[in-house]
């Protein structure tokens, strides 16, 4: 359904080669180094990468929440329902915000405000972004009866709630205006499992009911598997594999994508040891040049190393930053056969 | 086991630096800090090399030149008793920067024992501490060290005592919350486990880092305290005449404050510089020792 | 052969201003030379408690603890410090963990110097071994621990635990702050060290997959109760108490083709605080019954599997 939608019209969200560099003292620390990324409406896209990929400053990019002092975008565009959102003005930007677009933090216990009450701070969102004819309140109620929290604790503090109940609470301030995108950060990654499976049951009821795009960043690949249309795996601020669930999960492509999944212990298997990817990621302020992943690929070359490696598309939209894909397949074929 | 060998992969370049030059490196960007601090160290050179630089000695007295207002051959002019203000505002900072100094460093030597005690132990070691604490407090700061001074008698080290004293608490109640709140993290468990003694986990590990605040609020301290002693000297309970104390001076000057505003103007400018450098640099030294802003 | 540990209606309550905060209520279990017991829960469910008390970090409330077979629950002063040294802990966060003022080297030479066995080159030269064994670069000896990453810093951690030679660690969710491909490299260093030393682990951890992977047996806990014990292939491939089946089934699969009907539990954890008599978990239980509010024994349904649940067999039938 995506593929037609893309011949038909633009996608709702499109990035164009994303730039985003932090300035600190006398370090330009690269965060995003050119990502591209289509988004329909009603589809949900998985971001996985490690810490300090450059996931949540591709969000925050998104959202033009970046910090004002030291990030900056310095290259790319970002289109929101056919609108650049880098051109926008900032009351423009304050319409989006929260209304077109939420973000769901990764943090419940900090999102919160502790001294205001939890039904307000539903309302208050309401209140910025709609019409008089909207009641914030009776909407907040509403919201909040959504998430499963009863209308009654509208009056309640945040302290009065448990993990779970905070997080559904962030997630009802950012759905009370139904978004058109919604930006999941790490959002059940403070939760207990079964919290977690509550949770993220909810997220996806409502992104049905809403038909909203969903954005989520996660480092756990159960969670993909569970919830994401399509896959991007993100590495040094690029984006090194990008296709749709079955794709990624069924045939992964790029050596470091092969070896996140090998290093995930395995539920079923009694493996002695784990295959861990060697060494650690690069350091953004130093990027090594070509392949940001070739210091830790067991299969990296000369040609590796140089600059431009492009995406190989290998199948319809599964494409693969990668120039030693065709050896590596060969490689592994091998392998398998011994 | 290829699995379990351990790449040696060129890391980033871990630079190293002692805390020392990492503060001093923050602190250099820092121009209004650096500023004070600069005034500071002129100050301080200047009270140290004071009786080279003089003039005139502090109580040497010129009654033709009672009043005189400032000219060539007294920068400053003189007071009532004819006496150089210039060298004597030169040599007061001798008094009124080592009191301030001393003070502080007495009262953080000792809040830093009952804060550590009662930070750490908690309970009834902490309950009995700051109970005591609590009264000393409930007494108006100034009251206290007029009690104290009035007791012991007036004089340099029997202001520096008094000065301390109301400082105690403050530095004590500081430092009981940063250990409360460092002693839940996991590497004091660690220490534990490892067998650490008490005393090795307060002085080794706890200190180092409830420093920072410390270091903060008695550079702010030092300003704070020349101020009080200022205060003390005015109501006569300070250093005594004819040592040039800035705030004995104050005193001093007050009857001529209409005839003779020098007098007064500049004690006080001096008192008030010393004091804007102290603050500035404890401000920037607060930047500085945040460890959010490292790097 | 007696086990390395052994705790028998171990008990660890905290007072609190609402009440008092069973952690740690009856718990028992014992575990071999070499073998590796994971305790897995949510948050809050006592896990972390449990190994703490057993290593002396906390005080017990009631119950005992055994070390060799020798009854080490009330050992005070220098016996304590001689046997804490058997027992060590490598903790959750590799950022809280490590005194952010001192050095990578002071950090791993501290229990040496504190032990005052060592002479100081003795120190320098265990330190540089320590580095190495768990794949620290020398050149690292005199970094701060903020500029490392959480894999080295976590390495530091363990390196530090193990100097004196301990024969039991608790591993307290030593991998759930690291990324999955440094996930990987310090499980398997965890193991080798395993492997080479003899180590007993208790492995606290709410992440299933890391647990079916390290642990030899598994103990569930739900607010400060062992609900179900048995070995770790034995309670993936049959669980019996409904939490853990609850558990198990809201893991998110990589699987993408087989979706099964996940489980979802209604409701919030309850309190630990004061709790009633009876199953904790009764209050989110989709069986339970009147009789789950009377006090729970442990059964032995089959050789070595421990279930907590007076309807075990009724629901295995179900």
């Amino acid at each position: 359904m995506a593929k037609e939608m893309k011949k038909e019209e633009s996608p709702f969200l499109q990035i164009k080669d994303l730039v985003v560099e932090y300035k600190s003292d006398d370090q330009i620390v690269h965060a995003v180094n050119g990502v591209s990324l289509n988004l329909g409406k009603g589809r949900t896209l998985g971001l996985v990468g490690e810490t300090g990929a450059g996931k949540t400053t591709i969000a925050k990019s998104i959202m033009r929440i970046l910090p004002d002092v030291g990030a900056k975008i310095t290259g790319g565009e970002i289109f929101l329902d056919g609108r650049n959102v880098l051109e926008l003005s900032e009351t423009e930007m304050r319409k989006i915000r929260g209304n077109t677009v939420s973000m769901i933090f990764q943090d419940p216990m900090t999102a919160l405000n502790p001294v205001q009450r939890v039904g307000d701070q539903i309302a208050e969102v309401v209140r910025l972004h709609n019409d008089e004819k909207v009641n914030p309140e009776k909407r907040a109620k509403e919201m909040l009866e959504i998430v499963g929290i009863p209308a009654e604790r509208y009056y309640e503090y945040p302290h009065q709630f448990s993990g779970g109940m905070k997080q559904r609470v962030v997630i009802a301030i950012a759905l009370a205006c139904n978004p058109d995108l919604l930006l999941a950060d790490e959002a059940t990654t403070a939760l207990d499992v079964t919290i977690q499976a509550q949770v993220m049951d909810l997220i996806g009821e409502l992104q049905k009911k809403y038909n909203t795009a969903m954005i989520l960043i996660t480092h756990d690949m159960g969670i993909v598997a569970q919830v994401c249309d399509d896959v991007a795996i993100i590495y040094a601020g690029q984006i090194l594999e990008y296709g749709s669930k079955e794709q990624i999960f069924d045939y992964p492509t790029h050596p470091y994508t092969i070896g996140l999944f090998g290093a995930i212990p395995s539920m079923s298997g009694d493996e002695m040891w784990l295959h861990p990817i060697d060494g650690l990621p690069p350091d953004p302020t130093n990027l090594p040049e070509g392949c940001p992943f070739s210091p830790r690929c067991q299969y990296a070359s000369d040609m590796c190393r140089k600059d431009g490696i492009g995406f190989h598309m290998t199948e319809d939209g599964h494409q693969c930053r990668c120039c030693r894909i065709e050896e590596i397949k060969k490689m592994k074929r091998e392998e398998d056969q011994k | 086991m290829a699995s379990v060998t351990m790449t040696k992969t060129a890391s980033p370049k871990v630079k190293r630096q002692s805390e020392f030059a990492r503060v001093m490196k923050q602190l250099s960007k820092n121009k209004i800090a650096m500023a004070g601090l600069v005034i500071l160290i002129i100050e301080c050179l200047l009270a140290a090399l004071a009786p080279l630089i003089m003039p005139y000695g502090y109580a040497e007295m010129d009654l033709t030149q009672t009043f005189a207002t400032p000219s060539l051959t007294h920068l400053f002019g003189c007071d009532d008793m004819g006496r150089d203000i210039f060298s004597r505002v030169l040599y007061g900072g001798r008094f009124s920067i080592s009191i301030g100094i001393l003070a502080v460093l007495i009262s953080v030597v000792i809040g830093m024992i009952i804060g550590a005690l009662a930070g750490y132990f908690g309970g009834m070691t902490d309950n009995i501490l700051m109970r005591f604490l609590d009264i000393v407090q409930a007494i108006p700061g100034m009251l206290l060290m007029i009690v104290i001074s009035a007791v012991l008698g007036p004089g340099f080290v029997n202001t520096i005592i008094a000065l301390s004293v109301s400082n105690i608490p403050g530095m004590a109640r500081m430092l009981r919350a940063q250990m409360m709140k460092e002693r839940d993290n996991e590497y004091i468990e660690a220490a534990q486990s490892i067998n650490c003694s008490k005393m090795r986990i307060i002085v080794s590990h706890l200190l180092p880092n409830c420093l920072s605040p410390i270091i903060v609020q008695a550079t702010m301290g030092v300003a704070q305290t020349i101020t009080m002693a200022a205060s003390l000297s005015f109501i006569g309970l300070g250093v005594q005449p004819p040592a040039p104390e800035w705030g004995a001076m104050l005193s001093a000057a007050r009857s001529f404050i209409r005839q003779a505003p020098h007098l007064v103007i500049f004690p006080g400018l001096a008192i008030a510089i010393t004091v804007l450098a102290l603050n500035l640099l404890g401000d920037g030294l607060r930047d500085a020792l945040d460890p959010k802003l490292k790097n | 052969m007696t086990p390395v540990i052994e705790v028998k209606n171990l008990k660890k309550y905290f007072p609190t201003p609402h009440g008092t905060l069973h952690a740690v209520d009856n718990v028992s279990f014992k575990i071999e030379k070499g073998k590796t017991i994971g305790v897995v829960g949510e948050s809050g469910c006592g896990k972390s408690t449990l190994g703490r008390t057993i290593i002396h970090l906390h005080e017990s409330t009631g119950g005992q603890i055994f070390l060799d077979g020798n009854d080490i629950t009330k050992l005070k002063g220098k016996e304590l410090k001689k046997v804490r040294e058997k027992m060590q802990i490598i903790f959750q966060d590799p950022y809280s963990s490590l005194d952010p003022r001192k050095t990578i080297e002071s950090t791993i030479r501290e229990p040496f110097v504190v032990s005052k066995r060592y002479s100081k080159s003795e120190i320098e030269e265990k330190t540089l071994e320590l580095m190495s064994l768990v794949g620290i670069d020398e050149r690292l000896r005199r970094s701060y621990p903020h500029e490392l990453d959480g894999g080295r810093r976590q390495r530091v951690g363990i390196a530090r635990a193990l100097a004196l030679e301990p024969e039991f660690v608790v591993c307290d969710e030593p991998v759930s702050a690291l990324d999955v491909s440094i996930q990987a490299q310090v499980l398997n260093l965890l193991k080798k060290l395993q492997i080479e030393r003899g180590l007993t682990y208790m492995f606290v951890t709410h992440d299933m997959s890391v647990v079916r992977h390290i642990s030899d047996d598994i103990c569930v806990m739900y607010l400060g109760q062992v609900v179900e014990k048995c070995e770790a292939k034995e309670l993936f491939a049959r669980p019996l108490h409904p939490y853990t089946k609850a558990l198990l089934s809201a893991i998110p699969s990589t699987d993408i083709h087989n979706k099964t009907k996940r489980e979802i539990l209604k409701g919030e954890i309850t309190s630990p605080i004061n709790p009633k008599p009876g199953c904790r978990f009764a209050a989110r239980c989709p069986f339970a019954v009147e009789a789950c509010h009377q006090p729970q024994v442990q059964e032995e349904v089959s050789p070595g599997h421990f279930v907590t649940c007076c309807r075990v067999h009724e629901i295995q039938k179900i």
